[in-house]
């Protein structure tokens, strides 16, 4: 899990590939091509395109070319945080990345709550994380309520738990097959039964 | 440059997103994809070189933008690239700790060849330091050994497929051969276990 | 040889040693081979446990672990086969064999250090003299030609000798040769033959008696936790163990109520001595064992009342309860028992709780009335935790079911491991698993038979009944599920049969076993009145076989429980009336 991400994280680069509403400010020349709407060569000042995160993170802030407009869905979640109700709110759906995505935007919102909001938002959140780290195995519906880093708390959590009951229950020293292995294993015996059909013998003759 | 890779650095991401979707494999070297995002960076770098010249006798700074854009781009594709390599060398080194010296066939053949020679030198370098590691004792220590502490020195195995004769240390040959049920030291069969030839029953 | 001594002779000797042991498929060998293996477990001794199924299993097991192992064990099989013509073993290769099958076979008995038979001579019943059964060599001499024929067909065949007599033969003939006239000669070498041909024939007919009924004797687990009952090294899981294996023996009918009685004295000693030994008794946790008298009702304890007593072979037809009289008659009963329907009805573990607590009582009393006086047997329990309360029948049915729940990527020899796996405390889904399992297994049982008896499918041949299932099955193409199908058959079969004879007819039942290989399986059952669990089918199919010249695969270890190509059926059959009658 990153939370400082570094130049070779892929999670971070997955972040900064998010599209991002901008404003153009002044005509930027033979840069058309940003805007599918464009007609000449040439970006014209007022219209509206949607620039990855990574482009705008190496101009100013204050930039005389465009203007970075904050996604709805941090406006949306403002007032669920007022409200100290976030538990229920599908972050996942609003946005797969929301915490970091939102990191990002922080220093391009004029009304400063961003930073306030995420914080929250993980603040109320993360209490009920850990309550359903508990209890394994019913992650699969709620898939969408939990955004990218709120997945991998989760399942650390689990991870953990499950560690602690084992080593409760003294079954820890079994040594396991190799994750890599298995999935290896998996993936063979995958190609395999796709290679002979279903027109497997059946072998369940006694044939000891 | 065409409209259609207006916005530069997708072929790069295409990469990765790859690379994330087999979180546990490694999937083929993408030679081919690899080979147009180097292309792409190019052909970049060569239009800003000439733009940047251009500017450099005209003076005309309405192409900054432009420039800075293809700059970022540019270095996107460089990061994305290297991340690239990067996730995949340490899914490599990975495999050394679980899969042992030798890797089955099909993943070799996902590896271009600068990674296999990654992947021995790796090892090498890995046999090289478990030999200096426990030198006071003389042998050395197997560090992908006991990676949980044992609670005996034997255990009870299952065998998982046929895999012929196993030679314990004192000579003591085992037919390891499917569905068959072992008793043995765990010390020499614990790499078996974690290779999936056999299963520890407890 | 006979090896009684276990602990000097059999466990001191292997200490230290690497050991093969080769479990066949049977829930006796299965707990057999949990106690050895939690003996050797003790004495940090490497072993390998291969479980087989018939003497092909047999011989392909050890033919791949020849040559890396000195000490073969053998739980449940071989001994009624002669092992070192079976394996043709080196030297220095020594098997031991514990196996509950009788008649074991002579040359096991009588082989002088290779093969060791676990257990007691004097315990076994009329073995053949050697000198009775054995000849010497030296009377081979002249008749080499003819007694070449016949030594195939002899158990014993000492190759070794005979080919060394051939050459004393041709020196000393010489020397005898002219003090006998030609006539003389002759005469002397009539009386020979004529003496040799009355000691086969005493010979053939002494193996014959010896061979005629495959039985059952001891249980092997119970044998082995003697052994480590002698080593100190028993505990409540072993002999626990031991009870299952015991509780098989008597459930499928390997041996008389009357063998298993005796044993049980022997196995409650352990139970309190075991039961003293451990401290934390107090504790409602800690596993314990307690002998009571139970009820021969299937799985009754997971099951509702009504359910488990339909699906019960004894009560079932004692009962007739597949008929409406029958149910009717169930019905008399739980009223007379003052057992309300809802609580027979619904799972016994939801019945109320003063009712489960007399529900043994109510039965017991009421047995003599409606002639089940049977029903009642003296078992085992195991309690452990505050929930986990089974009988040792309980196990030994959830352990059937999961040796026999084949599927398609699920080889019998995952099933016996699963099995196995069952036996440990800590896999209890497993057993409730096998539990689910068995309870459809019973039901489809009662189905089946109640169907088979309506459309009066069982068929008499004079001397035997027979009962042919036409299709592949999915329950009932596998040799125990069979079994039991079959005594469900045959008693109900008896139960409502008018004939006087019936209850003295043994039954032949048989299903596909698999429709491309046209193979079918067979078992014989011994007669409803016959208490003896002495089968005589081994032979029979033998020579019926002989008879109508087809090819029988006396495969498994239990001599009447074979394989035949469905196209011979017929023909087997009518070999086998003659045969019979």
């Amino acid at each position: 899990m990153n939370f400082f991400p570094n130049y070779y994280s892929i999670e971070d680069i997955f972040v900064t590939q998010e599209k991002v509403e901008c404003k153009v400010n002044t005509k930027l020349q033979r840069m058309g091509f940003l805007d599918a709407g464009a007609e000449g060569d040439d970006l014209e000042p007022g219209r509206s395109i949607n620039l990855p995160l990574w482009y705008i993170k190496e101009l100013k802030v204050n930039n005389a070319y465009f203007t970075v407009s904050v996604p709805d869905i941090y406006k949306n979640v403002h007032k669920a945080v007022c409200e100290a109700e976030t538990t229920h709110i599908e972050l996942g759906r609003l946005h797969p990345y929301f915490y970091e995505f939102g990191r990002y935007l922080t220093p391009y919102d004029r009304n400063h709550v961003i930073g306030r909001i995420i914080f929250e938002t993980m603040r109320q959140r993360v209490r009920h994380l850990l309550d359903i780290s508990k209890n394994d195995g019913q992650m699969a519906k709620s898939e969408l309520r939990l955004d990218n880093i709120e997945t991998k708390l989760h399942e650390a959590g689990v991870r953990t738990n499950t560690q602690y009951i084992n080593w409760l229950q003294m079954t820890g020293n079994k040594i396991l097959i190799s994750e890599l292995v298995e999935e290896h294993q998996k993936k063979r015996k995958r190609d395999r039964s796709d290679d002979e059909g279903d027109s497997l013998p059946s072998s369940k003759r006694v044939t000891l | 440059m065409s409209r259609e890779n207006k916005l530069f650095g997708d072929k790069a991401f295409e990469l990765l997103k790859d690379l994330e979707r087999s979180s546990q494999t490694i999937p083929a070297f993408d030679d081919d994809g690899v080979r147009q995002v180097l292309e792409e960076i190019k052909a970049i770098f060569e239009e800003n070189v000439a733009q940047a010249s251009s500017y450099n006798s005209s003076g005309d700074r309405s192409l900054w933008p432009l420039l800075n854009y293809r700059h970022a781009a540019l270095q996107r594709n460089k990061r994305c690239l290297l991340a690239y390599l990067y996730e995949r060398s340490k899914r490599i080194k990975a495999l050394r700790w679980e899969f042992g010296p030798i890797i089955p066939g099909d993943i070799k053949q996902a590896l271009c060849e600068p990674e296999v020679q990654f992947f021995n030198n790796y090892s090498k370098s890995l046999a090289a330091y478990m030999c200096i590691a426990g030198c006071s004792q003389g042998q050395g220590i197997d560090l992908t050994n006991n990676l949980r502490p044992p609670k005996s020195l034997y255990i009870e195995v299952r065998c998982m497929e046929d895999y012929g004769k196993f030679e314990l240390d004192d000579g003591e040959l085992i037919h390891l051969k499917k569905n068959s049920q072992h008793y043995l030291p765990r010390a020499q069969v614990e790499s078996l276990v974690r290779q999936g030839i056999l299963q520890h029953i407890a | 040889m006979f090896i009684q001594d276990l602990k000097n002779d059999f466990y001191r000797h292997l200490v230290g040693k690497r050991i093969l042991i080769i479990v066949n498929y049977d829930i006796d060998a299965i707990c057999a081979s949990k106690i050895l293996q939690a003996l050797f477990q003790y004495d940090h001794m490497l072993y390998t446990v291969v479980p087989i199924m018939g003497i092909t299993g047999l011989r392909r097991a050890y033919g791949e672990h020849q040559g890396d192992v000195k000490y073969v064990l053998l739980v449940n099989c071989g001994g009624c086969v002669d092992i070192v013509e079976l394996l043709q073993p080196a030297e220095d290769v020594t098997f031991f064999i514990c196996d509950a099958h009788r008649p074991l076979d002579v040359c096991n008995i009588y082989s002088d250090r290779q093969v060791c038979i676990l257990g007691d001579a004097a315990l076994e019943e009329n073995i053949p003299a050697f000198e009775t059964i054995f000849h010497d060599s030296d009377e081979e001499d002249d008749d080499q030609d003819q007694s070449d024929e016949e030594d195939e067909e002899e158990v014993h065949n000492d190759s070794g000798a005979g080919d060394s007599d051939g050459d004393e033969d041709s020196a000393q003939r010489p020397a005898v040769r002219p003090k006998l006239t030609r006539l003389e000669r002759h005469e002397q070498r009539i009386l020979r033959q004529r003496a040799r041909r009355q000691w086969e024939s005493e010979r053939d007919r002494i193996m014959f008696e010896y061979t005629q009924f495959s039985y059952y004797g001891r249980s092997t687990a119970l044998l082995i936790f003697e052994l480590a009952w002698k080593l100190s090294k028993d505990n409540m899981d072993l002999l626990w163990w031991a009870i299952v294996g015991i509780s098989e023996q008597l459930l499928l009918g390997k041996i008389e109520s009357g063998a298993y009685t005796l044993e049980l004295e022997q196995i409650q000693s352990h139970v309190s001595r075991l039961t003293n030994k451990t401290n934390d008794q107090n504790t409602m946790s800690a596993s314990k064992i307690s002998f009571e008298n139970d009820l021969h009702l299937v799985l009754y304890r997971h099951w509702p009342v009504t359910d488990s007593m339909r699906y019960s072979r004894y009560a079932s037809c004692q009962l007739k309860l597949w008929t409406l009289r029958g149910e009717k008659r169930l019905h008399e009963l739980l009223l007379e028992m003052g057992l309300p329907l809802v609580h027979a009805r619904q799972t016994y573990s939801s019945m109320d709780l003063v009712l489960r607590k007399e529900f043994y009582s109510m039965v017991e009393r009421l047995a003599e009335k409606y002639d089940i006086p049977d029903i009642v047997y003296g078992t085992f329990t195991l309690s452990y935790g505050y929930r986990s309360r089974y009988a040792a029948a309980d196990y030994v049915y959830a352990l059937l079911a999961i040796m026999e729940s084949v599927k398609k990527h699920k080889t019998p020899e995952d099933c016996f491991m699963e099995a196995s796996d069952a036996l440990n405390r800590q896999h209890k889904q497993l057993l409730g698993a096998g539990i689910d399992n068995a309870k459809l297994l019973h039901a489809a049982i009662f189905r089946q038979v109640q169907s088979s008896l309506e459309a009066r499918q069982v068929h008499s041949a004079g001397s035997f009944f027979y009962y042919v299932l036409q299709e592949e099955h999915a329950f009932f193409s596998y040799p125990y599920a069979l079994g039991l199908l079959a005594k469900f058959i045959l008693r109900g079969h008896v139960a409502t049969s008018r004939a006087r004879a019936a209850p003295d007819l043994p039954l032949i039942a048989t299903c596909p076993l698999d429709a491309t290989q046209g193979m079918c399986l067979l078992v014989g059952i011994a007669p409803v009145r016959e208490d003896s669990p002495k089968n005589f089918f081994g032979k029979a199919f033998e020579q019926a076989a002989q008879k109508s010249k087809t090819t029988l695969l006396q495969d498994f270890f239990e001599p009447s429980v074979v394989q035949l190509r469905q196209s011979d059926l017929t023909r087997f059959l009518d070999a086998l009336t003659v045969l019979l009658t």
